[in-house]
């Protein structure tokens, strides 16, 4: 008899409070396993204590910008997929979000979204390593 | 509104590096992401209601998400 799968641990990276509690509420009713971290530095304490398979971070935050975070979580664990996601606006949210991707981001997503595109764009970026890994 | 938005240019050198991006986000991103949160607030907190068994709630909150999408579509040009 197997046990079943861990779910995927999803760190979800973001300093607009209700933000951050409706994605954490959105993943967790979707049964991943979530930590919520309020700005970059903080999240990457969290991930250097308890290592995630996914990282949803905001690319514009104080403290720590997003991309800084991006480019240090891609050097602490290459094989972390990221979600980027950005309200900068037309053309800025799109210009971050491009350089998100080409810095190593797996997914981008431009705020403002629904929960299910969220959770549409979570799903893929885990499908990209398969889910379940429990790491 | 220009094609830049209502809150300027843009910066220049914005893809050259990620200290680029930090510094050009005061300049032009931040208004944006501002408005752009207060937007995905709304759409959170009316996903609440749309999920409402009543269909009278439910519509409401519907309605409210399809407001904060229009205005979202007219911040980015689009609408």
């Amino acid at each position: 008899m197997t046990s079943p799968p861990i779910p995927p641990l999803v760190l979800v990276i973001e300093d607009d409070t209700v933000l951050l509690m409706a994605m954490t509420d959105w993943l967790k009713a979707e049964g991943y396993r979530v930590m919520a971290a309020a700005d970059g530095g903080r999240g990457l304490d969290l991930f250097r204590q308890m290592k995630a398979d996914i990282v949803v971070t905001d690319i514009i935050m104080p403290e720590r910008e997003g991309i800084e975070t991006l480019m240090a979580l891609k050097a602490l664990a290459p094989e972390t997929r990221v979600l980027a996601i950005s309200g900068g606006g037309r053309v800025a949210a799109g210009d971050f979000l491009t350089l998100a991707k080409s810095l190593g981001a797996d997914g981008v997503l431009a705020k403002p979204f629904r929960r299910e595109a969220f959770l549409e764009t979570v799903r893929t970026v885990a499908s990209l390593k398969g889910e379940g890994t429990g790491s | 509104m220009t094609a830049e938005g209502p809150f300027g240019a843009r910066g220049s050198g914005m893809q050259d590096t990620a200290h680029g991006a930090t510094q050009v986000r005061s300049a032009v991103a931040l208004p944006w992401h501002a408005l752009n949160n207060i937007l995905a607030r709304i759409i959170a907190l009316a996903e609440d209601l749309a999920d409402h068994d009543d269909e009278g709630v439910s519509g409401r909150g519907e309605a409210v998400i399809e407001q904060a999408e229009l205005a979202a579509r007219l911040l980015r040009g689009e609408a």
